[in-house]
Parts: structure tokens; sequence; C-alpha cells
């Protein structure tokens, strides 16, 4: 069972450099890796958040293009993790619009980031185009997928325990 | 005891979260400076066979719903042949999946008969950008290859797709002509009207030719060539056609909306011309 999450990583993985991409001719789609370390975060805590960030991230890297170096999304996504524990702070915690609001600015955030590191990188980003009809309508899908990610992970965290986590 | 055991986990967990973006971080420079080659060459032998794989499913399942979608009439008037058109259809779209590659190849080897001065390598779309930032594919050929950054990429029948933007061992990023950063000295097939074909995609459009002549004859339908200036992009590549010129009385040019003449997300197989000129 402690393979589950490792499983769930993979196939997040390959839709999300594979299937989505073809199948989904638009620019703004669901960024699953994004919203399950986020549900991680807010169901299992940070710790596990920050496991399933990196190794969703290195997974991304190796089956995405040589476009960004391999580590990037690795790193994005450990931030994101970090960003997403805000949603367990004190005042937040066990509010029902916590995983929304969450889901939505890590991945604001997360394309946000991209697009810094793209920069950094000497890539040509056009910053606004991308944050308005990329980031944005991205986070609103994830924001809309994100119930059916948490209940998901929270059932299967009830279910079977912390068993769910990739072992460090 | 209890804000103890707890201290201990929050001090774990920043140790950890240190730890990775350091690890990230090192990641990146090694990568940067090519010295996880070999690492990264092992794990694309290992998940390019299953990229291809995925990316066959989709493709094969996207034609099979497109097939079924287009029975919804008929299964509406009579309830009792939908399980056996299902069939069919299935089996239809199967064989036209089959005469589709067929296709492919057909029109690979016409273009090479048709332009033997070009020396291609075939490669195939395994996947795009997860992040959907910019419009990419992702082929399972590198510099293993020949391939190089700058180099034109066609589709099996020789309509230009992009030129490749990224480099390793045994895959390659395909920059496509419809991404904002890519921009293509063109001119046009029937009066040989020179301009610049921008992607537009980050926009919400596709392609806009720009820098016309404002007194130049150009229509809509006009198929635009790659013109070859510049040096990038062999001359007399096909690369889209022309949906609706724009022109107003202060201007002293004139744009163009085009589009491609092929889906460029949902290509099986592409060329990369390695003969040609590359950064």
């Amino acid at each position: 069972m402690v393979y589950i999450g490792a499983i769930l990583l993979f196939l997040a993985s390959l839709v999300q450099s594979v299937v989505l991409p073809q199948a989904v001719p638009l620019a703004a789609r669901p960024q699953l890796m994004v919203m399950l370390v986020v549900a991680v975060c807010l169901v299992e805590g940070l710790h596990d958040a920050i496991i399933w960030g990196f190794i969703g991230g290195l997974l991304l890297d190796l089956l995405s293009g040589p476009a960004f170096p391999l580590g990037s999304n690795a790193l994005l996504l450990v931030l994101v993790a970090l960003l997403a524990s805000l949603g367990q702070a004190d005042p937040f915690r066990d509010q029902v619009f916590v995983p929304l609001a969450t889901v939505f600015f890590a991945t604001v955030f997360y394309h946000t980031m991209t697009m810094v590191l793209a920069f950094v990188l000497g890539q040509e980003v056009p910053f606004l185009d991308n944050l308005l009809r990329v980031a944005l309508p991205s986070a609103v899908l994830n924001t809309i997928l994100m119930p059916v990610a948490y209940s998901a992970l929270l059932w299967l965290s009830e279910r079977i325990g912390r068993r769910v986590r990739v072992e460090w | 005891m209890k804000q103890k055991d707890r201290s201990f986990s929050w001090t774990r967990t920043i140790y950890l979260l240190v730890a990775l973006v350091l690890v990230s971080l090192a990641l990146i420079l090694l990568s940067q400076g090519r010295h996880l080659q070999p690492l990264e060459s092992f794990a694309n032998t290992v998940f390019t066979p299953i990229q291809q794989a995925a990316s066959n499913v989709t493709s094969t399942v996207g034609g099979w719903l497109d097939g079924i979608g287009r029975t919804n009439d008929l299964e509406e008037e009579n309830k009792r042949l939908r399980i056996a058109l299902d069939a069919v259809t299935a089996e239809n779209a199967r064989l036209q999946e089959t005469a589709r590659e067929t296709q492919q190849l057909q029109a690979m080897v016409r273009f090479q008969n048709e332009r033997p001065e070009i020396q291609a390598v075939q490669a195939s779309n395994i996947g795009g950008d997860p992040n959907g930032l910019s419009e990419t594919l992702t082929i399972d050929r590198g510099s293993n290859a020949s391939i190089k950054v700058g180099m034109a990429v066609v589709s099996p029948g020789g309509i230009l797709v992009g030129q490749i933007s990224a480099v390793k061992a045994d895959r390659a990023t395909v920059l496509l002509l419809t991404d904002i950063s890519s921009s293509i000295p063109v001119a046009t097939q029937r009066g040989l009207v020179p301009g610049v074909l921008d992607g537009q995609w980050q926009k919400g459009g596709n392609l806009l030719m720009q820098h016309i002549p404002r007194d130049s004859d150009v229509v809509k339908n006009d198929v635009l060539l790659t013109s070859g200036l510049g040096g990038t992009f062999p001359k007399g590549l096909i690369c889209g056609q022309i949906f609706e010129v724009r022109q107003n009385d202060v201007q002293m040019e004139k744009q163009a909306v085009a589009i491609p003449m092929v889906e460029l997300n949902s290509l099986e197989n592409v060329l990369v011309i390695t003969n040609g000129p590359s950064k």
C-alpha cells in the first residue's frame, strides 16, 4: 500500500505531460500535480506534501521535454506545498472554503513561478497574457475539480491511514 | 511532552524542506550544465515507451469518441441497433486509424520525393508542455539523432510545424509556430508578398502575418510559404493559410490573420529537417 502514492504521482504526471496536452487543445488545463500536492498538504500535512511535491515534480521533469532542466518542477512543487501549508494555519483550519482558495492561489503561484523560472533561463515570457489566459483559467479549473481530489484523498487517508504517503 | 514532539516534528519538516529545495537547485544547475545526461538518458529509455503508449491510447480513444459522437442521432432513432452500431463505429475508427497512418506514411514519402534535397529525421510526438504556458511538442529524438536547436520541424506531409527549441540526448522540444515566441519570415504563394508570421496562441489566436506592404495583393485563402529569409527555415515550406486581412486608413502596413494547415497538437509523427540551418 506504500506504493499507492507513487502510482498516483506517476499517473498524474503521465496525464499532465502526455494526455492533457493532446486531449485539451486549450492553454488552460487542470494542473493535476498542483491539486494533488495541495490536497495532500491539507489532508496529511506539510511534511508529506513536500515529499509528494518533490517526487511528483521530478516525474514531471523526466516526462516533459527538455525546455526546463531537471529539478525545476520539483523545486516549484515543493514551494507550492509550502504555500499550501498556510491553509493549515489556525484561523483557516476546518473552513470549508480553504481547499478551494488554497488550490486557486497555489495554481496561480505555480504558473507565476514557472514563468519567472523560464524568464531566468532566458526564454521569452509573455507574463500578462500567460497570467490571464493560462494561469487564472487553470486556477479556476483546479478550484472546480478540487472537491473531487480533496474528497478522494481524504477517503483514501481515512481508509488506509497514513500508508497512502510516499515513504521517504 | 506533546509540545516537544510537535516542535521536533516541525523542525524535521523544516530540515526536509530546506534539503529538498537545495537538492532541486543542485539538480537544476547540474542539468543545465548537462552533467545529468546519463541519468536523463536512462530515464528517457524507461519512460519513452510508456509515453508513446499513452500518446497512442489518447489519440485512439479520441478517435473512438469522435466516431461514437457521430452516432447520437441513430441511437435515438433505434436503440436496438446501438450496440451493433457502436461496434461498427469502433471498427470504423480502427480502420480510419490504419488509413490515417498509411496516409501519413504516403505523405512522408511524397514530401521526401518532392524535396529530395531535404534530409529529415522522423520522430514521434510523445507529449507537450505540462503546464500549458507554451505551445510545444515533446519528440522522442534528440542530439543522438543529430537534432539541434533551431532546426525546422514539419508534418509528415511537409507542412511547417515549428522549430526545435531545446534538445537533450534522446528528446527534444518543438516550439510550435503558433507560440508567441515564434516569428517566421514568409511570403504568399500566389503573389510572393512578404511578411512575418507571428504566433498568437497565448493571446488567444493562431497566427498573425505582419509587416505586409499596404498596397500588396493579399486575400483570404492565400497560402503562406517560408521565404527563406534569415536562413532559419528552408524556403518554400507551407506554413499557413490566410483567414482574414486587416487594414485601416492610418497604418502603412496591413496584417492578416492566418491559420495553421495541420492540427499541430495532435500530430503523431513529425520530420525534423537536419540539413537546414540551426543555431
